[in-house]
Formats: C-alpha cells, structure tokens, sequence
C-alpha cells in the first residue's frame, strides 16, 4: 500500500505544481507605471517630463524628432535655394533627391518621421496636460504651459506640412484612434488659442542677453513671437486681417519688450560661440551632458550638412555628407541682393568657391575639388551648418557631435515676420515696419531701404532665412511657388572646380528626371502607412 | 566537459536517476556580423587593392605622415611598421582588415552544468508516473580590451575596457502518467501531464576608458582610474511557462490505430496580457498498417513487400515568438536618452513607449494536415515514405503602423493568413555483401509558399538596402517577404545605360515600376546521404541541396564607388558602343534604380557535400587489451565542396540578420567555413 501513499502525494504535488499559475504573472522591470507617474508627479519628475517633449520636437536635430534632420533637408530640397546635395545624385533617393526633383512619394521618409514626431509630441504634451492633477505648484505649472506650448507648435507644424492633420486636443480612447482630419480653420484656432494661453502663464527671460540663465525652454516672449508667426502665415494665407493685426500685435510685443536683439557677428550663428545669444527666442541646448553619447545618433546635424567629400576641405573643417547644398540660383541671388560677395551675410551663409580656396588650408594639402566632381554644386559652398573639427566634442571615431545649440527662432526672424504683418494689415502706416526691416538690413551692413514693397520682404526673408526651413513655405503662401520652382531638378549640376588652365569654373549641366512644380505640392502629402493604417484619414488632393 | 550518469531501482515499483553534463569553454571571437559596415570578412571584400597591407618606413604618404606627426597611435604591426590606410577610407567605413583584426582583444569563458532526475513509479500495473526535473545553469564571462587606434579623423577609437558577467539558470518539471493495457487485440494507452519551465538570468556589465597601466596585465576592470568614463548596467530577469498536456490512444490488432493529442500552454506576463496567456492546442492522427491486414499477405509475398501504412493528421500549433516583451501594454520608459539640459543640468527624460496597447493579442495558430505513406520492400533493404502537407498560419503576429494621431507608432496585432504546402519523399536502400555494407538514402522536399490574406490593406515593406529602396515586401498572393525590384529591360547599346521597365507606363521611373524579382524560399530542397563500412572502415558522404531560391546581392554599396566589388560587375558590363555579349549596364553610381534591380538578383540554388568523413573502427580483440569497449578515429571534410552559380560567397547564410524580411538579401553574412577534422571516439 505503500507505494498507493507515494503515488498519491505525487498527485498532489503535481496539483500543487499546476497552482502555480501566478508565477506567470511577472512585471516588466525598468519601467515607471503611467497612471501613478503622473498623479504624483513632483515638480522635478515634471521637468523630466517636459525635458524629454522638448527633446522628442528638437532633440539638436536627431534623425527622429520633429525638427530633425530629415525634416530639414526635405524641406530644404523642395526649395529653390538649394539642391538636395549628397554623395551623387542617387544618395539617399527616396529621401531627398526625389524632392530635389519633385517626385515626392506618399511612402518618402521625412513625411512618415515627421507625423510620427508631431503626434508623439502632442501625445506626450497631453498626458502632461490631462493626468498632473491640478496644483498650486510654480514649476509644475510652468511645466504644463510649456505642454500646451509644444502640442500647438507641433500641431502647427503638421498643419503646414498637410493642413489637415487630425487635431488630438486631448489624450484620444480607444475608440477615437482612427481620427478623421480636421479643417485647417479649426487647427489654426486651436493652436492661437493655446499659445495665448501658455505666452499668458511662462515666465519672460530676466533681461537683454539673459538666454543662458533661463536656460533652452520656452519664454513668454518665443511663445508670443511663434504665436505671431502661425498668424502672419495663416492670416496672409487668407487674407485675414484681423488675424494679421493680431500677428503684428505679437510680435510688436516682442520687439517692444527689449529683451532681444540681433548680434553683431552673423558668423557665430550656427557656431557654439553663438549659443545662448541675445538673437536667440528658443533653442536647444547641445551641452557636454545632454545626453550624448547614451544615444550614439543624436544631433549628427553637422555630419550630414558638412561639406562633400568631393572638396579638399581645410584644416579646421570635418568632411560631411554634403546635404543641405546651396544653389546656383540662390549664390547669384544673394551676391546681387547684398551687393557683393564680400559682405557678412553672404560669407557667413555661404562662400564661393574662391572663398573656399582662401581658407586655410596647411602645408602640403593643395585646395581644390577632386577629379569625380561634387554633385548638385555650381560653385557656391554652405557655410553656415558646415561641420568646424573645433566645435565637435573631443571624442574619437566615425560619429561626431557639434557642441553648436540649434537655434530654432532667431530675432531676425521675428523683425521681417513684423515687418511683412505690417504691410499687409495697414501698408506699413506708421513705418515701425521698415524699422524693424532695416534693423536687419543694417546687421548685414547693407543699405537701408526707404519704404517697403512685398518683393522687398520678400527678398530679405530669403537672404536672412537660408538656413531655417522657411523658403518652401513662404513661395507656396505668397503663390509664387509655380513660377519660382517650374523647372525644379530638370537640370542637374556638378562642378570639378576650374576649368584647365583658367579660373572659370568648370560646371558640367545633365539633364535630370525632375519634374518641376506641381500644384498638388500646395500640401505635402499624408504618408501612405498612415492613410493605410486609418481609413478615415483622407489623403490630400492629388497625391 | 564530462559525464556522470546512474540509474538505481529502488523498488521493484520505483526507479530514479540522474544524468548531468558539465562542460567548460573558452572563447576568442571576431565580429561576424551580417553587414558590411563592422565584419572582419566585409572589410577584407571591400578593401581596395591599390593601398598596400603596410607601408616602407620610406613610403608612408603625407596624410598619414602627418596623423602619426600628429602624436596620434596609428595602428603597426609587430615590427613597428605602419599598417596600410586606404585613401577612400574617409569617406566609409572602411579599416584595414587586420587592423580590424587586432583593434579589439576579447575572450569569452563559460561554465555550463547541465543535468535531469528523475523517478518512475509504478503504483500499480499498466501505470507508470514520471517526475522529471531537468535543470541547465552556469555563467559566462566576457573581458575586452579595446586598443587605441587612429587611422584617420573618421576610422579611429580611443582605448576602452569593458567585462561582462552573466548568469543563466533554466529548470523545467515535467510529471505525467502514462497507463497503457492490452485486452486481446485492443491495446489502448493514455498520458496526461504537465510542465513548467523557468529560466532565470542576472548578469553586470562594465566599462571604463581609463587604466592606471595599459600593460597586458593591467588589462582589467581593477585598474580603472576614478576620472575615467565609466558605465554599469545589469537586471535580473526571470521568464517561464507551463503547459498541461494529455493523449489518448486506441489500435485495434495493430493495423488501425487512432490517437488524439490535447495541451495547453501559457507565457508569463511578458508575452500576452492575462486574459489571452493560454493556447490550447488539439491534434488528432490515425493510421492504418495494410501490410498486417489478413488479405495483404499473398500480396506482400509476391512483392516482397515487408511494410505498408498509410497515416494522415490533423493539428494545431501556437507561437508567440514574433512577439517582443511586454509588447502588449504602453509604459513610461526613463532614459538619458530622452534627456535634455533645460537650465545647465542634466534632466533624464521620462516619456511614454511608442507601443499602441492592444491587450487582445492573442497566439498566432498554423492548422496543419498530413497525409503520408511508409513502405519497406525488399527485406527492408529498400525504404519509402512520402507525405503531403498543407499549413495555414492564421492570426500572424504582426507589428504594423498605429494611426499616429494617438501618438504612438506601432501596434501589435492578429493579421493575415500564410499558406505553406509541400510534399517530402525519402528513399532508402542498404544492404551488405560479404563484410562490405552500404547504405543510401535520399530525400527532397517542396515549398510552396504564399500570402493568402495581408496583414494591411498595402504590401508591407521589409528590408532597406543601404540608403536606397525597399527589397522585401509581404503582400498578398505572394509569397512570404518576396524580393520586389525594378526590372532592366534592356541596355542601350549606344550609352550603356540600363533601360527599366515603365509598368504603370507615367513616363518616368518611380517606385511603382517595380516587380517580383524572386524569393528567398527555394522551390525545393533535398540531401543525399551514402554510407560503406569494409572490416572496421567506415565511410560517409553527406550531400544537401537547394534549388530555386533568389538572393539580391548587396554586400557592397553601389554607391560607394571606391570600395572593391565582384570584378564581374566590371568585366560583364558595356564598356562602349561596340561591346557585345555584356551582361551588366556601365557602372554608374548614379543610376539609383540599379542596385535594386533584377540584375543584382541571382539564381541562389546550390549543392554542397557538407562531409565526408572517413572513420576506422579498431577491433574489438585489441581494444580490450587497454580497457577500452570501442575505439575509433576518423578524418572528416566537412563543407569542402559548393556548387553554385551563385556570385557572391555563401548562398547557404546570406541573408540579413535572422529575421524573416532579410531573408533574400545578402549583406555579406559569415561564410561557413571548409573544416578538415580529425576525431577519436573512445568508449570505456
């Protein structure tokens, strides 16, 4: 019988065993449970909070945030300033060659990072906003007015980019996953609103030149300057002038506060040297522990616009991948406009190639182009956003880091947006305008003008705004994009520097598989994972 | 590595036993990955044969003159002479192969027990109870050392020590019940069961850039000096699952037999949520051996038939694997990397993961029916078998695009339906003549394989090559992560330029111009195996095969002209408007359609003779005469010989990582090496 007793308690152990379910249930380690996260939320875990949303929308220009790289030459290569540039004129097709050419693909890349990016942004931005209960507490509710901030910004972004993104104004159920979009009037509405409200509740920075001090977060000031901004595009867009009187309005704010000015140096934009100056509304801060080197791709931004590897480049300079390449077109523009190539705003934007050849360059290294030819070059060279060995953090290998803060509104731009809402709303009737105008016209030691014309503005947002991302925008709202952008990457050129025996320059021209503007480009558009993956989001015209 | 077995019978009712494994390791490895940006063996294909290995002390060019000028390490060999730097490399990736080889020193020791116990119990008659606890554990421990290199201001790393330790201790428990009882001709059988099964694993890691010596010896984290750049990371993590199991089995008379399998399995937490842990899985399969049936055998006599059955199944198969950890639920994830300085601090960010929930992932299931046929002939010297199948994978776990609108980027979800059919023959044939005896034996199998139902409305993209296009695609109707290219559709003559295909006939190339170039997955497969023994020699030949499968090949970047390549891509293409019999367009790194065209893609079958192995048996007579029981030594080539058209270097293991969407693309994965072995197996 005895055995009959062993078998028995066996049986019991493999019940026992079979009890045991609950030793699947086992927690994820290393992660924070959302819901008690944000209820208890301490005014320093909502800084990490807001830290890590300012992060996801600049991130110094990582690949993936919202004003990445990717953002920056897509937008870049739809303009008339610039070629895609790269390595030949098949790098990186479906990135940014194709929108040199204007063959943009729904499945092209810079679309499908940048919705991704926007709605993280405002995700996150709502979690923020929705699940800190209210408080008393200064810094938490900073935090939150940065939020609201940042989800508008975003969201004004996608507006720009499709118009009619869906607005997640709030954190979205299960059933309001597949959102439908959201007309464009509506957005706009939302986002003045928001911006109003957080430029009403964030702190103003302490004084002219403050920047550092009140470190790379949104001000009373930036929001207001923004503010402005989305109204002047939107307003002019429409035709829309109390939009635009209240867009001047903003930006007289800004202007009138006194907390802003442009430095005198235009070379130290773009430059480490520049961080933190009196010019700068918003910025991000690439700082020695700003995380790098934890995340190995972070801020590359100078790799990928440094000059091609076609240029001997000079001592000081690190060859890059060569995007971000400036074009003929804009080279002859800004000579005439400035009234030579010598002026400050053309050398410190970009250089011919003469100007190249002058740099310093060491013993033994002869200057030049090499023999297979730089793609999408006429002769002219970016200077801005090229890659100085000194800025770089000292670290060893492939990869490196610029110690550059990206600049992300500069006061430059709020003079010529106040100038341009000015002119719209009342001609410019008390000429704080052409003031504001000739301000930045005096920084870049060229003469003043004496009254404004729309060719005006227009011409000095071009000269002053090369690195910024807003040409594309500015010749689509003015209806100038079909004219300025018809015959877009028809023609391709590559230069090999002079020709034999001469200083001409030796400018091979190929004809090329671009398409040239068409009108469906008025809004870029929805990615196709997108359209796919939500049948309510309708796709925009012609696309 | 040792043995220790023992088996003890306790009681006539009760047996236990144990049997353990030990072994020990020690390992030195080289980076064997499967791209050419870090592999040793990439960097040896794609180096230039212009720069020489090393220089003259009198021949170093200027811009390396002047990085050593610079009181930067370049990398030297033995005698102190500087190792060759290509004058490309700037502009890639691209090392001198040895320096590749000598810029890291790591070594891997691991210690592994592995055992199970057990007991049987036989309470009473026809019943027989099993415990069976099997365990396996031990730990492995990883130091390197990486020197200080520069080659150039792009191709340079600065010293570097890092250790690693890790834990690994698996168990799993397994008790069941077996009862099985004859009554004249019915013999009936039942099993139920269940078992468990944890792995619990810990491990630290650790590195420094900083010693107080950097002598061999020094070598360790010890010496890491406080002002040196230090990271630590390590977690503990226990992962387990359970499964209750059951059969029941009748044969009447041994020629109808009927079997109906059941279990059910679950994953911890980290692969389904709670409500959707359990899989249950049932299987039913009969079988009926004509050879015993009364009226056979007259018929078996006059084919000399000794064996003929015939068996057909039907089942159910769960996976989760597709599915990372927690994949299921959305959490904050707090990281440097999310980090920003706002105000001169350093704030570690803390953001949301960009996983949609969806707590309704269920397992993914393939049903699958089996019919086959088992025939001996000949005194069973001639064996045959043949079975069809045909597989529906239902509910593909898939990770596919969330509406982003929601903020999140990608969702896990029950998609699709996958159809695999195919049909496997074996053939056999051994026999012996006098002390010479041989074997063959033969087998092929077919694969059919296609995308009945999508996982999206659209062809879902795979594998990027480089920064260029898409390759692999799963879409409808085709079959799993297909190679989708643009396709040549002649070469112009007078400019050597490749012409492609317009489908959708818009006048220009675009994305849409692109078709089924090929797949991964051969047609069929098949292996030949043939054995002889002759007084005490022993010889085997192992052959196997692939027939139809596709590779686009991708190990070099088209775009980088300065890297080395196949010399066909250059001897096979237009040279100029009278060349004749090419085979490629003029090499042009700016037509961005070719490197992802049907000309990069190439007939992948192959054969191989993956061993030949001759061995030699001492007798018996002698062996006993130093206490042995056996003895034997043998030499053995092993994957010595590869037919193939294939161009590139092993059609075998090309393909991009281990996932399914690489499958197809060869981004110069580690060849499997020619092994010349020889071996001795003792027996005491």
């Amino acid at each position: 019988m005895k055995r009959i007793y062993i078998a028995l308690s066996f049986a019991a152990l493999i019940l026992a065993a079979g009890a045991c379910q609950n030793k699947l249930d086992i927690p994820q380690k290393s992660v924070l449970s959302t819901e008690d996260y944000y209820t208890n939320a301490t005014a320093d875990e909502a800084e990490a909070l807001i830290a890590s949303a300012y992060k996801l929308y600049w991130g110094g220009r990582d690949v993936t945030c919202v004003n990445g790289i990717e953002k920056m030459l897509f937008l870049n290569s739809l303009d008339d300033d610039h070629y895609p540039g790269g390595g030949s004129f098949a790098d990186a097709t479906y990135q940014f060659q194709e929108a040199g050419n204007y063959n943009v693909t729904s499945a092209d890349t810079a679309p499908k990072i940048m919705y991704k990016g926007v709605y993280s942004v405002i995700y996150h931005c709502n979690l923020i906003l929705e699940k800190i209960p209210e408080t008393t507490d200064e810094r938490i509710n900073r935090v939150k007015a940065e939020a609201n901030f940042l989800r508008a910004l975003a969201m004004f972004d996608a507006v720009r980019w499709w118009g009619t993104p869906p607005l997640a104004d709030h954190l979205l159920s299960q059933d309001e996953y597949y959102q439908a979009n959201t007309p464009t009037d509506e957005s706009i509405a939302w986002i003045l609103a928001q911006m109003k409200d957080a430029a009403s509740k964030l702190p103003a920075i302490k004084g002219k030149g403050q920047q550092e001090a009140f470190g790379a977060r949104i001000s009373k000031h930036a929001a207001l300057a923004f503010r402005g901004k989305v109204g002047l595009w939107y307003g002019q867009k429409t035709n829309n002038k109390q939009m635009l009187a209240e867009a001047a309005a903003d930006l007289y704010e800004v202007i009138k506060s006194g907390l802003y000015g442009l430095v005198e140096d235009m070379f130290i934009l773009e430059r480490p040297m520049g961080d933190f100056c009196e010019e700068y509304l918003f910025e991000h801060n690439s700082a020695d522990n700003d995380g790098f080197p934890g995340n190995p791709q972070n801020d590359l931004r100078h790799m990928w616009t440094g000059w091609p590897d076609g240029l001997v480049a000079p001592e000081n300079i690190y060859t890059g991948w060569g995007w971000n390449a400036v074009s003929g077109d804009f080279g002859r523009f800004l000579e005439a406009h400035e009234g030579g190539i010598e002026k400050p705003r053309f050398k410190s934007t970009i250089h011919t190639y003469e100007q190249v050849l002058a740099m310093d360059y060491a013993e033994g290294k002869t200057p030049g182009v090499l023999p297979k030819g730089i793609c999408h070059n006429e002769g002219y060279f970016t200077y801005r956003g090229i890659a100085f060995l000194s800025d770089f953090y000292d670290i060893p290998g492939f990869w490196k880091y610029s110690r550059t803060n990206a600049a992300m509104l500069r006061y430059a731009e709020v003079l010529l947006l106040y100038a341009e809402a000015k002119f719209l709303v009342d001609n410019d009737a008390d000429g704080s305008g052409l003031e504001a105008l000739n301000e930045v016209r005096r920084r870049a030691q060229i003469p003043e003008v004496s009254a404004l014309t729309y060719q005006i503005i227009k011409d000095e947002r071009r000269a002053e705004l090369f690195y910024e991302q807003e040409r594309y925008f500015d010749l689509v709202r003015w209806g100038d994009a079909p004219e300025v952008l018809k015959n877009k990457g028809k023609k391709l050129y590559k230069f090999y520097g002079y020709k034999p025996g001469t200083t001409e320059w030796n400018i091979e021209v190929i004809d090329g598989t671009g398409s040239g503007w068409q009108d469906k480009y008025n809004l870029l558009p929805f990615p196709f994972e997108q359209t796919s993956a939500n049948p309510n989001l309708k796709q925009n015209p012609g696309w | 590595m040792g043995q220790i077995n023992a088996e003890y019978k306790a009681k006539d009712w009760l047996t236990v036993g144990v049997n353990t494994t030990i072994d020990r390791s020690v390992r030195r490895a080289l980076s064997e990955s499967s791209t050419t940006s870090d592999s040793i063996f990439a960097s040896i294909i794609i180096s230039d044969p212009i720069t020489p290995f090393i220089y003259d002390d009198n021949s170093i060019p200027a811009r390396v003159q002047s990085v050593i000028d610079g009181g930067y390490k370049v990398p030297r060999d033995a005698n102190g002479h500087v190792y060759g730097v290509s004058a490309f490399s700037d502009q890639s990736y691209l090392w001198n192969p040895q320096v590749m080889l000598e810029r890291r020193d790591t070594e891997t020791q691991s210690f592994r027990v592995r055992g199970v116990a057990y007991a049987n119990l036989t309470p009473v008659k026809d019943l027989v109870i099993t415990s069976r606890f099997g365990f396996q554990g031990g730990y492995s421990h990883t130091n390197t050392y990486n020197h200080e290199v520069y080659m150039t201001t792009k191709n340079n790393q600065a010293m570097s020590i890092t250790g690693s330790s890790n834990d690994r201790l698996y168990y799993q428990w397994e008790n069941f019940a077996n009862y099985s009882k004859s009554f004249g001709k019915h013999d009936i059988s039942a099993m139920a069961g269940m078992s468990y099964q944890q792995t619990n694993t810990d491990g630290i890691r650790g590195s420094a850039n900083q010693l107080t010596s950097e002598a061999p010896n020094f070598r360790y984290l010890d010496n890491t000096v406080n002002t040196a750049q230090m990271t630590l990371g390590g977690q503990p993590e226990v992962r387990a699952n359970m499964s209750y199991f059951g059969r029941i089995g009748y044969s009447y008379d041994n020629r109808y037999f009927i079997q109906a399998n059941f279990r059910a399995d679950a994953y911890d937490s980290s692969k389904l949520d709670r409500q959707h842990r359990w899989g249950y899985f049932p299987s039913v399969s009969a079988g009926w051996t004509v050879s015993n049936e009364p009226f056979m055998q007259n018929v078996k006599q006059a084919l000399s038939l000794s064996f003929l059955k015939l068996r057909a199944s039907w089942g159910v198969n769960g996976n989760v694997n597709a599915l990372g950890e927690y994949q299921y639920a959305s959490v904050l994830e707090s990281s440097s990397d999310y980090g920003n300085n706002l105000e001169g601090t350093f704030l570690v960010g803390v953001r949301p993961s960009k996983i949609l929930p969806n707590r309704n992932i269920r397992w993914e299931t393939s049903r699958q029916v089996d019919v086959g046929l088992d025939l001996r002939m000949f005194k069973e010297r001639l064996t045959f078998s043949v079975d069809w199948y045909n597989k529906d994978t239902h509910d593909l776990l898939t990770r596919t695009t969330a509406p982003g609108n929601t903020g999140a980027e990608y969702v896990y979800v029950n998609a699709g339906l996958v159809n695999n059919h195919g049909t496997e023959f074996e053939l056999g044939w051994k026999d012996s003549i006098g002390d010479f005896s041989y074997g063959i034996n033969a087998n092929l199998s077919t694969v059919h394989n296609k995308v009945v139902k999508g996982t999206s409305p659209d062809r879902v993209p795979g594998q990027k090559i480089w920064s260029s296009y898409d390759v692999t695609y799963f879409e409808e109707g085709y079959p799993l992560w297909y190679l989708r290219t643009f396709m040549v559709d002649h070469i112009d003559q007078a400019t050597g330029a490749a012409v492609y295909k317009d489908f959708d006939g818009d006048g220009a190339i675009t994305p849409d111009d692109r078709d089924i170039a090929g797949s991964g997955i051969p047609d069929f497969t098949y292996g030949l195996t043939l054995n002889m023994a002759y007084k005490g020699f022993d010889l085997l030949v192992l052959g196997a095969g692939s027939q139809g499968a596709e590779l686009l090949y991708a190990v070099t970047r088209a775009d980088a002209l300065q890297q080395n390549t196949l010399k066909s891509f250059y001897t096979d293409a237009w040279q100029n408007a009278s060349s004749t019999g090419y085979k490629y367009p003029k090499p042009d790194a700016n037509d961005k359609f070719y490197r992802t065209s049907n000309l990069r893609v190439y007939d992948a079958s192959f054969f191989k003779i993956k061993q030949i192995q001759l061995g030699y048996t001492v007798p018996r007579k002698l062996v006993k005469k130093i206490a042995l029981s056996s003895l034997r030594a043998y030499v053995s080539l092993d994957d010595w010989f590869t037919f193939t058209k294939y161009p590139g270097l092993d059609p075998e293991t090309s393909h991009v990582g281990s996932s399914a969407s690489g499958l197809g693309v060869d981004f110069g994965s580690y060849p499997i090496s020619r092994k010349l072995v020889f071996g001795v197996n003792v027996s005491f």
